[in-house]
């Protein structure tokens, strides 16, 4: 299990070196993507403090 | 009064279905202009009508498509944000700007929604891009040309977006480039004009809505809140996560030469806001890309070939530690939850054919987003001003209207604001359903009273 972890952290560096703004791309796109399932109010954005 | 947080796709959907549920058009408010650009709404309205039109009537899935169109439109603000820090300054800087824009605990939530203050910003980022591609490359024509498109896109769908055109046209003043400047003009005035083209339609005339728009922010400039001019500098310097947004404020004002190009439009936009007393959070939004950008370069400089300190080594930590956290709680959030569902139940229901929604209790009624009931019939409701002897006195003579529904908004004696409405009416209510808060409604009704947190009972009327 520690192997495979570090076989994955280590190809996900590699990934980030070579391309690191494809993998923020893509980590903004997944958020934004769980943003997408969980419905909000639609235009304002909740006023928090004032 | 409606739930102005369901304004765009209210309007839209409603037009879709053959009503004008906000009475925005011409016909129905006696010819007098509403003061909303109708271009982000009319997208919504070709887009709703679509999926009228293949069949997909669900108003929770019709909304999954409308914030996953939105989720692919903002990965432009990673993509535009990268490509001006690159520009303006380093590798580093670009890569840490796209990190910020990607990642920023309140973003991915803002990129899904009907946010005007935010869907401008991807036009914005391309005016910029396209300004410093024209100083770049030889001061080309059709680059000052796309800038002033792009702004007057940006315009169209936010018409504060105005105030970032001023800073360009300053910024250009300084430089002496007054034919990049006319260009530009030119490119703003025809995307403005074509944007703006329901105005022709409807009235005949144009830039009637951005003049009403104008007119009715003069006259109720202190009508919602009267803030004071620091209120912006807290909210980003609290928005950023401090210590981190200090590095920001401190770049942002040393990157000032580097990046005037982007600073000084963005601070034009931002004195406005300050100044201007109606504030509230997301009207700064536009603001903050330019601001992480700006920042971003500026603190680059700084920093620039000298090893990161332990205290900015723990900054940047605890501010990646609190952002995540923030960013895994606001991305998950059902916002208005019991609003929403109480709306969706109704859609649900094969006989639901109008409701009443009861908030006796209450001097002015916030309308739940009738979006989601998937009807625009007039919906009755009971409130001080309004009460049941007044509803009842109406049904009996209109019976064939009785709603099948009735819905009671908030813990506030509830019980006996149902008793009442069963003695008043003599109708058997069956309680069916009720619609609860999530825990982020909660938690924003704790910290701020002035967010709802109301449950919402429903009953089932069967008349006697």
């Amino acid at each position: 299990m520690h192997y495979l972890q570090f076989c994955a952290m280590n190809a996900i560096k590699r990934f980030y070196n070579e391309h690191p703004l494809r993998t923020i791309l893509a980590l903004g796109l997944f958020f934004r993507l769980i943003a997408v399932v969980f419905p909000k109010d639609s235009e304002c954005m909740t006023i928090i403090f004032w | 009064m409606h739930d102005d947080h369901f304004l765009v796709i209210e309007a839209a959907q409603s037009w879709a279905d053959g009503y004008d549920y906000n009475n925005w058009l011409p016909w129905n408010n006696s010819g007098k202009p509403s003061g909303h650009s109708w271009f982000y709404v009319g997208l919504h309205f070709f887009l709703l009508k679509a999926l009228n039109f293949i069949g997909l009537d669900d108003p929770q899935g019709k909304m999954v498509v409308v914030r996953f169109l939105h989720a692919i439109y903002s990965m432009g603000v990673i993509v535009f944000g990268y490509r001006i820090a690159r520009r303006l300054g380093s590798e580093k800087d670009a890569i840490r700007v796209a990190w910020l824009l990607a990642l920023m605990w309140f973003i991915p939530s803002s990129s899904v929604r009907n946010l005007v203050e935010w869907v401008c910003v991807v036009p914005l980022l391309l005016s910029s891009l396209y300004l410093i591609k024209a100083e770049q490359e030889g001061n080309r024509q059709r680059h000052f040309i796309l800038s002033g498109v792009f702004a007057g896109i940006a315009m169209s769908i936010r018409f504060q977006s105005l105030f970032f055109l001023a800073g360009t046209g300053l910024y250009l003043l300084y430089r002496g480039k007054i034919k990049g400047g006319l260009l530009l003009a030119t490119g703003f005035v025809m995307a403005f004009f074509i944007t703006q083209g329901a105005d022709l339609i409807f009235y005949h005339r144009p830039f009637v809505e951005v003049t009403e728009y104008i007119q009715y922010n003069l006259l109720n400039a202190t009508t919602y809140f009267d803030r004071p001019w620091y209120q912006y500098l807290l909210t980003v310097g609290g928005m950023l996560i401090p210590p981190v947004s200090i590095f920001l404020i401190i770049g942002y004002c040393k990157a000032w030469k580097k990046a005037l190009v982007i600073i000084l439009p963005s601070l034009v936009f931002f004195l406005f806001h300050s100044w201007f007393p109606n504030k509230q959070e997301r009207f700064i939004l536009p603001f903050i890309p330019f601001f992480i950008i700006a920042g971003t370069i500026g603190w680059g400089m700084i920093r620039e070939g000298k090893l990161m300190s332990k205290a900015e080594l723990f900054s940047w930590r605890f501010f990646w530690v609190l952002n995540t956290a923030g960013l895994l709680v606001l991305s998950t959030t059902y916002s208005k939850r019991s609003m929403t569902e109480a709306m969706y139940y109704l859609y649900q229901q094969p006989d639901f054919n109008n409701f009443i929604m009861e908030v006796s209790h209450r001097d002015s009624p916030q309308w739940p987003p009738q979006f989601y009931s998937g009807k625009w019939n007039q919906a009755f409701c009971i409130y001080k001003e309004y009460p049941t002897e007044r509803f009842i006195t109406y049904i009996r003579q209109h019976p064939s209207e009785y709603p099948h529904y009735i819905l009671f908004f908030q813990e506030d004696h509830v019980w006996n604001r149902i008793a009442k409405f069963k003695k008043v009416t003599g109708a058997e209510l069956t309680f069916v359903h009720k619609a609860t808060p999530s825990w982020f409604d909660a938690l924003l009704h704790w910290l701020n009273p002035r967010n709802k947190n109301e449950p919402v009972y429903i009953f089932k009327i069967a008349e006697k």
